[in-house]
């Protein structure tokens, strides 16, 4: 009983870190441009197919399709920030809300008719040998997953955090306003933050090609949970969306373990918890105030 | 040398136009000080400048060059540092943060002899910005943000500073201290300086320049002295 637990864990942590991954991306754009981008789940999803064709069609390593679909996603993010969200950008909110909702049904559905709406699986074979610790074990790629989603995560926190562009991207998101005065081009900086946030996507969706399925409405799926982890965390709090992911992941894999038909209750579990957590603490669990 | 030169045409707001024809001069050393009662258009004016309102028409001259059609954000690395009314700082970062942002986004391969010395200037100047240095922006007072506010404008190492109002709402103590600063940097620095301000009797203690308005139009303008002894214009527009 005890390993089956551990065991439940260890695989929750790995899924905890691939939520953290698709929600390390988005919560840094969202958190400077304030662009609440619905289209982040499908920047994932296109980079999962990358993936999946890379090594399919190519044979080539899924380390190579996280890295290829990284530079495919953030080139495509910079043609989309420069196309049509830095336009939106000057507009009310409802409408960048729609453009990115328009956007993201858009790729949804452009998907579905290239390559149907049916789940692939990669197979491809453990980039990671698997652990075996007393009778508990976990798949290698589960351990690659959680290494690379954590790298990622580590990767946003510290561009924000201790990098000259992350102080700027601070600034612009603070007061726009000011920070051009003091020399910082804020639309530069702003699409910089959407640039980084698609390559983060990109890799999550080699991630994803690993330990899920890869299919056109992935991304659906995981940009709900991404935005329930950055509404745990606090909206542009990194370490508050790690925390957020773990809780997300515990609950639904452990209720999908462990209780009857658990698997199509542990999506609802999380989102209750969710639900509870945004009544007592609407500025998330670990809330200051986002924008004060 | 630092000769700062503009105009302004119908600058304001969409339609309303609430400045419609200024122009300003200043030299490096020296301040000129806006002064006009709430709503006179100081701040659409100053705004103007740098590019932030509405205008007609606008033409900016730094020692010569035209900076003329220069984007706001590309005015700070020409040396144009703006501090507009409020204290406004960056308030989930550190006073650090706040003065090395502003250094970094204006200094390209930023050398660490000049961020020190700059640093050093402003812990001169204002010495609470050295015991606050890890304090967020967004939890100081209302007097030390405006230090910071002008500390930060130094950072990019200026050749125009134009402040609004630095000292709105800033006890009598700290507005002659605030002063105090400008005059040492105005002097030592040899930046020009433009500063909106409400109170007269306060500013003269700093200012070599002096411009009026009354409802958008320049009313009066001088030198300080010259302003100061005509009687009839100076109880009209400043009620002294
Ligand atoms: N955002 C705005 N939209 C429309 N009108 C504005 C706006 N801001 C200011 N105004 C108007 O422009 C005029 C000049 O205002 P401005 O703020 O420039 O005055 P000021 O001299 O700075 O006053 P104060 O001393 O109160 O700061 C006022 O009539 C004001 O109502
Ligand atoms: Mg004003």
């Amino acid at each position: 009983m005890t390993t089956a637990v551990i065991q439940a864990v260890l695989l929750a942590l790995s899924m905890a870190a691939l939520y953290a991954a698709v929600a390390a991306g988005l919560t840094l754009t969202v958190g400077v441009t304030r662009i609440i981008n619905f289209a982040h789940g499908e920047f994932v999803m296109l980079g999962a197919f990358l993936t999946y064709w890379l090594y399919t069609r190519f044979g080539l390593s899924p380390w190579f399709g996280m890295a290829a679909s990284g530079v495919a996603l953030a080139i495509l993010s910079a043609a989309v920030y420069r196309g049509f969200l830095a336009r939106v950008l000057k507009q009310d909110e409802h409408n960048q809300l729609l453009a990115t909702l328009g956007l993201s049904i858009l790729i949804l559905n452009l998907a579905i008719i290239a390559w149907s709406p049916d789940p692939r699986v990669m197979q491809a074979p453990p980039l990671l040998p698997t652990l075996n610790l007393g009778g508990v074990t976990v798949p290698g790629n589960n351990i690659a997953v959680a290494l690379v989603g954590l790298i990622l995560f580590v990767a946003m926190y510290a561009i924000r955090n201790y990098t000259r562009y992350g102080t700027q991207m601070r600034f612009a998101s603070d007061d726009p306003t000011l920070a051009a005065h003091a020399g910082i081009n804020v639309d530069r900086v702003f699409e910089l933050s959407f640039v980084i946030g698609g390559a983060a996507a990109g890799v999550s969706g080699g991630l994803v090609a690993l330990v899920l399925y890869v299919q056109p409405t992935i991304g659906v799926d995981l940009v709900i949970r991404a935005f329930a982890i950055i509404a745990l965390g606090g909206l542009g709090n990194i370490p508050g969306a790690l925390i957020g992911s773990a809780i997300l992941a515990l609950t639904e894999g452990l209720t999908s373990t462990f209780v009857p038909q658990g698997g199509s209750w542990g999506f609802g579990i999380a989102f209750v918890i969710l639900l509870l957590v945004l009544v007592v603490r609407p500025s998330g669990l670990f809330g200051k105030q986002a924008h004060p | 040398m630092n000769r700062f030169e503009a105009s302004l045409e119908r600058a304001g707001y969409g339609e309303l136009v609430v400045i419609p024809q200024l122009a300003i001069q200043v030299s490096g050393g020296e301040m000129l000080v806006l002064l006009g009662p709430n709503g006179a258009g100081k701040t659409t004016a100053l705004k103007a400048l740098v590019g932030d309102v509405d205008v007609g028409r606008r033409a900016l001259r730094l020692d010569g060059a035209d900076l003329s059609g220069t984007p706001g954000w590309r005015l700070a690395h020409a040396g144009i540092a703006f501090v507009p009314d409020g204290a406004r700082c960056f308030g989930t970062a550190t006073v650090h943060e706040n003065l090395r942002g502003a250094f970094e986004a204006t200094h390209r391969h930023a050398d660490a002899a000049s961020r020190r010395r700059l640093f050093d200037r402003a812990f001169d100047l204002f010495p609470i910005l050295r015991q606050r240095l890890d304090q967020l922006a967004g939890s100081m007072s209302g007097g030390q943000r405006q230090m910071l506010a002008i500390a930060r404008a130094l950072m990019i190492q200026p050749k125009v500073l134009i402040l609004d109002e630095p000292t709105a709402g800033l006890a009598p103590k700290l507005v002659e201290e605030l002063f105090e600063a400008l005059g040492r940097i105005k002097t030592t620095s040899g930046c020009a300086i433009v500063m909106a301000e409400q109170n007269f009797a306060a500013a003269v203690s700093v200012a070599d320049h002096c411009l009026v308005l009354d409802e958008g139009r320049p009313a009066l303008a001088g030198t300080v002295e010259q302003v100061r002894s005509n009687e009839k214009l100076r109880v009209a527009y400043l009620g002294l």
